[in-house]
């Protein structure tokens, strides 16, 4: 038998083994995103739309720049230019949120982001982002429940990796369905889900020099400096 | 979260003077009270609330929960609700105010809350809620969306053409049936209001919820002699087991006689646009033999003239089987 | 991209003041390097991060808290919630942020002994009060049995609603509450586990009050 000496001794196959960042995640040290601070760390909170469909007519933050500790309100006319990350080969159909920040002025779901209030306490932060007033023209939301049919109806092409591949075809449910002993036709519906964890959305993010550190929640950390670093 | 001034008011009277300088009591008020701040803060992160002094009373000696000289109670204003729920007489005496705070939202919200604030606790309507959204109740004249929007959990009893929000309180229908006292000290000295009296049905002016005037101080709730022998029950019905509004709860208070029903208290909550006592079916009750048939005759008459909205009609059954499966428990008990 | 690799600073124990320049524009480039919000020493000691002072901002008020048996003098804005004035002003990150609203139960704490939700009170309203914290609750060294328990019992996933479970099941410990799983979970209704470690969480604290029972 191995004894406590031997580099093997302490296998967990097979027995109960607390995980290594148990110790840390019970007693509240375990840094979650928003758990890191820095010195003179400014706080942002964005200005969501309110609307679901439309454009963005008119944003007024002077109220909210001239809120004690706001340091700005950046929104597409005052953030300079944030270029649209490249694609890679074999990518161009996942669908993922490619637009940088404040790029138009077309609203495309209710919550995007329209503007960020920036200052030195979040209580200052929201209260700032609170006191941005925008005006838009609303459009009706399509809020279709059924899905729509892709270009090629009967073929299913991959969307992951270097070229497109057929993954599945579509055989002939009509024929089968005729000829079928037993016949049920029924529709079932299940409401949206959505993946929420506890959590809060939150990124942190710190300049030396020229050298960016990110600190984010996600499972995409290759992606997400692609995005930022393009 | 609008800026204001926190204040802490050395005593009652100095309180008083200072939330009688408030435009009003009501929605929209610039000085506001600050018990537990379940409600309070909540709100003021939405701006729905936007005091400019917040007064906070919790240092005031007023939580103490003693017997009245009549052999009622006496219940302070900043009493926590746990610590109400948990007190041996409203355990032994009030056991369906007990049973209903218990049932109310959570275990941490309980040990903050006060018995003050939480008669005064605002509706979960999500257009109140929304700043983004027309709302009477915020903005008179702007309209009810709820109406012809999200309204599944919102009033089938005592709503208007100007606001359908609910009173989710489930401490507020207990003491509905257990005919409370609500004691306040204001600028003109001090008024005792029976329970239901103090929430106001919205009609045309869903902006005002209560009869309480600026400066206004609830100082205590006295709760009557308990009533000797009685069989109470606090049911409440709800989409999850636990940590959840009402969707229709009832509060009962019986006595029986020989199996006739000689005294009857019945209170619905996650229906009404204030708590719900209901007169009606406590007259189909009181005298009668203690039958299914009896139960459900009163539940039928607790429910006359609801209207139910777009999204909720299943409320009114849910509300009768609520009250007659309350009716029922509460007897063989 | 550079491909030198950034170098941490070592954890610098020395407490600093964080210093807020005045003015408006555009928000400057952060300092360099970084100093970590906690500095824990091998004897699991926290000190909290230095004091965050606003001297800027209008109306900030002082308050004084005892938090883990620690006296803190602070300047506050009035509308800090006790959940950042722990998180943010004072740096202790264990209390979590969830909901901000009170539905979630991620930031319960305990104020003179009893559980609370931190998102709900402004810090104000507990000048000269005692919070206990997760932190003050036990070290990964020194742990409290609930802290032990959870470990062994697996009680979490993610680990974020951790902290304001094993608050609320400490205080939990002197509530009253049936013996059975169904009377826990009960009382822990108040905080939500989105992982849905709900059933390792029942048994750690099951296993804890049958120890003591």
């Amino acid at each position: 038998m191995a004894t406590t000496d031997s580099p093997v001794a302490a296998s967990p196959i097979g027995r109960d083994t607390p995980r290594v960042d148990g110790p840390k995640k019970v007693t509240g040290l375990a840094q979650y995103t928003s758990d890191f601070h820095f010195p003179g760390m400014l706080y942002a909170v964005p200005v969501e739309a309110t609307i679901a469909n439309g454009k963005l007519l008119k944003l007024d933050t002077a109220a909210a720049e001239k809120m004690s500790g706001v340091r700005a309100v950046f929104h597409g006319a005052n953030i300079g230019k944030i270029f649209r990350s490249t694609q890679a080969p074999g990518f161009d159909r996942v669908c993922e949120e490619r637009r940088p920040p404040f790029e138009d002025d077309v609203i495309r779901y209710y919550g995007q982001y329209i503007a960020l209030a920036v200052a030195d306490t979040f209580e200052a932060a929201k209260a700032a982002a609170d006191a941005v007033r925008a005006t838009y023209t609303k459009e009706k939301p399509n809020v279709e429940a059924r899905l729509e049919a892709g270009p090629d109806r009967d073929v299913v092409l991959t969307t992951y990796g270097p070229v497109p591949r057929e993954q599945s075809k579509r055989g002939d449910p009509e024929g089968a369905f005729a000829g079928a002993p037993i016949k049920l036709d029924e529709t079932y519906v299940t409401p949206a889900e959505t993946h929420n964890p506890l959590e809060l959305h939150a990124t942190t993010a710190l300049w030396d020099r020229d050298m960016l550190t990110v600190y984010d929640s996600t499972q995409g950390v290759v992606n997400a400096r692609s995005v930022l670093a393009g | 979260m609008h800026i204001f001034e926190f204040i802490r008011p050395s005593d009652q009277a100095a309180a008083i003077v200072t939330a009688a300088q408030s435009k009003t009591a009501q929605q929209g008020a610039d000085v506001r009270f600050m018990g537990g701040g379940t409600t309070l803060i909540d709100l003021m992160k939405l701006n729905v609330e936007t005091p400019d002094r917040v007064l906070d009373i919790n240092r005031l000696p007023l939580d103490k929960i003693e017997a009245s000289p009549d052999g009622g109670l006496k219940i302070g204003a900043t009493v926590r609700n746990s610590d109400l729920a948990n007190h041996p007489r409203v355990q032994k005496e009030y056991s369906v105010l007990s049973q209903a705070i218990l049932n109310g939202a959570s275990a941490q919200i309980r040990n903050m809350a006060t018995v003050g604030g939480n008669l005064l606790q605002r509706t979960r309507c999500v257009y109140f809620r929304d700043t983004a959204m027309p709302c009477n109740k915020r903005e008179p004249g702007s309209g009810c969306p709820a109406i012809t929007g999200h309204n599944r959990t919102l009033a089938i009893l005592g709503a208007s053409e100007h606001c359908i929000a609910t009173n989710p309180s489930d401490m507020c229908v207990a003491m509905a049936a257990l005919e409370a006292t609500i004691h306040v000290q204001g600028q003109k000295g001090p008024r005792a209001i029976p329970f239901s009296d103090l929430h106001l049905l919205p009609g045309n002016t869903p902006q005002r919820e209560t009869v309480l005037e600026p400066g206004d101080l609830i100082t205590h709730v006295t709760l009557p002699p308990p009533v000797v022998g009685s069989k109470q029950l606090y049911l409440k019905l709800r989409d999850r087991a636990s940590y959840e509004f009402a969707l229709a709860s009832a509060a009962v208070v019986l006595t029986l006689a020989a199996g006739r029903i000689t005294h009857a208290r019945i209170a619905l909550g996650g229906v009404g646009t204030k708590p719900w006592r209901s007169h009606e079916a406590e007259a189909e009750l009181i005298g009668k033999a203690a039958a299914e048939t009896i139960f459900r005759q009163a539940a039928e008459t607790a429910m006359r003239g609801a209207k139910p909205q777009t999204e909720n009609r299943f409320k009114i059954e849910l509300a009768k089987r609520c009250l007659t499966h309350a009716l029922r428990t509460a007897v063989a008990s | 991209m550079s491909d030198k690799d950034f170098k941490m600073q070592p954890p610098d124990p020395t407490r600093r003041k964080f210093l807020l320049t005045s003015g408006s524009g555009v928000a400057a480039s952060l300092v360099a390097g970084y100093i970590p919000a906690l500095t824990k020493s091998d004897a699991g000691e926290i000190d909290a991060a230095p004091i965050a002072d606003v001297p800027n901002i209008e109306g900030t008020v002082p308050i004084a808290l005892r938090i883990n048996g620690k006296d803190h003098q602070l300047r506050i804005d009035p509308r800090t919630t006790l959940l950042d004035c722990i998180r943010e002003t004072v740096a202790l990150t264990g209390t979590k942020k969830g909901c901000d609203h009170g539905q979630c139960g991620a930031c319960t704490v305990h104020v003179n002994g009893r559980r609370v939700l931190s998102c709900l009170n402004l810090a104000l309203m507990h000048d000269g009060e005692e919070i206990t914290t997760v932190e003050g609750l036990g070290t990964p060294e020194a742990m409290h049995p609930m802290q032990a328990s959870f470990l062994a019992c697996d009680a979490y996933q993610c680990g974020y609603c951790t902290s304001g479970q094993i608050m609320s099941a400490v205080a939990l410990l002197k509530e009253p509450c049936g013996p059975d799983d169904a009377s826990v979970k009960e009382l822990m209704s108040g905080n939500i586990c989105r992982c849905g470690a709900y059933a390792n969480i029942v048994e750690a604290i099951q296993h804890v009050r049958k120890r003591l029972m």
